[in-house]
């Protein structure tokens, strides 16, 4: 059946849109296109541009900072509290420390590479069995065993190094009176 | 759609262009072109010319803004409407002045036409007083009703706009269609009495 009702408002389409759109409308369409370009051209730092937001950052940092260098601070100090307990350690230390570096140096002098990098292979292997054993004495309160093998690392790298010094200038020896002959 | 069309699809695709760019100039003709048209729209379907003109406002920054998903394929006229359409049916939403969903089942069994259609030679529709009748009936038959007749929808796209059936966007024109027939007749009946 024929909408009649439908067929009058097809007929009188030209007269149904009698209003008209207000002068002002196209001010705010235009300021919020404006904002919404800022808002692409802009996406971080709009939320920097907040000077609530921008002290709350500042604070922050400031907090983590302090708490990040007591932390360290405080390290320091119980590391230096717990290796006091050990003057035997501290002694070796102070004791080898310096000779071993001094023999590292000869070494490198003498100038055989190969050997030298072989020999500080096994230098660094000592020097990670000496750090499990710091790990070890920190798990175990005063465990004097480990603290004796600690000097003896120490004393075994010394030895290492001087063995194999002792060596190379023995053999540096033979090769002189060699060419004399 | 032709008032909707008032240039030619060249002109428009250059217009466009240019939006895309975000040419202000371009962007205010285009404006122009379609706000008055576009303004009555909403108006017809919000009752509220304050609610008309902030739904106005974001349609169009919705449309300038999603410029680039316009493919050229359909009149830029229609694709602008349904945004139109689209942001006042969702302000209708939020005002929960749409609740064509709990008629729906009132509504399925009733047929198309019949009987709205049995006294149609009785009745003589006039557009003003469509209008305004219209303005009177419940929300849900009011807005099938007005994309049908005045916004030039078929049911399909009805149903597809409100997300409803295309069965309840018939019943719902169909039952708009005869309380109109019942108002204009009660009209012409109370001012036969006062004559």
């Amino acid at each position: 059946m024929e909408d009649k009702l439908k067929k009058m408002v097809q007929l009188h389409q030209q007269e149904i849109d009698t209003l008209q759109a207000p002068e002002f409308l196209w001010e705010r369409i235009a300021a919020d296109l404006d904002k919404q370009q800022n808002k692409a051209a802009t996406p971080i730092r709009r939320l920097w541009t907040k000077p609530m937001l921008r002290a709350a950052a500042v604070a922050l940092l400031m907090i983590v900072a302090t708490l990040l260098i007591r932390q360290q601070w405080e390290n320091t100090a119980s590391q230096q509290a717990f290796w006091s307990r050990y003057p035997e350690l501290q002694e070796a230390e102070a004791r080898f420390r310096p000779m071993i570096i001094a023999k590292v140096r000869r070494l490198e002098q003498i100038g055989d590479k190969a050997l030298t990098d072989a020999l500080l292979q096994d230098l660094a292997l000592l020097e990670q069995d000496y750090e499990t054993l710091a790990k070890d004495l920190r798990d175990n309160a005063d465990n004097r065993q480990i603290v004796k093998a600690m000097v003896e690392n120490y004393r075994s790298r010394l030895q290492l190094l001087e063995r194999i010094l002792q060596e190379i200038e023995k053999k540096q020896n033979h090769e002189k009176a060699d060419v004399q002959l | 759609m032709s008032a909707l069309e008032p240039i030619t699809a060249d002109i428009h695709r250059y217009l466009i262009e240019r939006c895309l760019e975000n040419d202000r100039k371009a962007q205010f003709q285009i404006y122009k072109l379609y706000a008055d048209a576009m303004y009555n729209v909403c108006c017809r379907m919000l009752k509220n010319e304050a609610d008309a003109q902030d739904v106005l406002q974001e349609a169009f920054v919705d449309a300038f803004t999603k410029l680039h998903t316009f493919r050229f394929d359909a009149p830029f006229g229609s694709w602008l409407k349904r945004i139109v359409i689209n942001r006042c049916v969702n302000a209708l939403k939020k005002r929960k002045l749409l609740t064509i969903h709990v008629e729906e089942k009132k509504l399925a069994h009733l047929p198309d036409d019949e009987p709205a259609d049995m006294h149609e030679d009785e009745i003589e529709w006039e557009i003003s007083k469509v209008r305004r009748c219209m303005d009177k009936l419940p929300e849900g038959a009011r807005i099938v009703c007005n994309l049908y007749l005045f916004e030039g929808y078929d049911h399909a796209e009805i149903a597809e706009i409100l997300n409803i059936t295309e069965a309840t966007s018939k019943a719902q024109y169909s039952k708009a269609r005869k309380r109109l027939r019942e108002m204009l007749m009660q009209e012409k009946t109370t001012l036969w009495k006062i004559n």
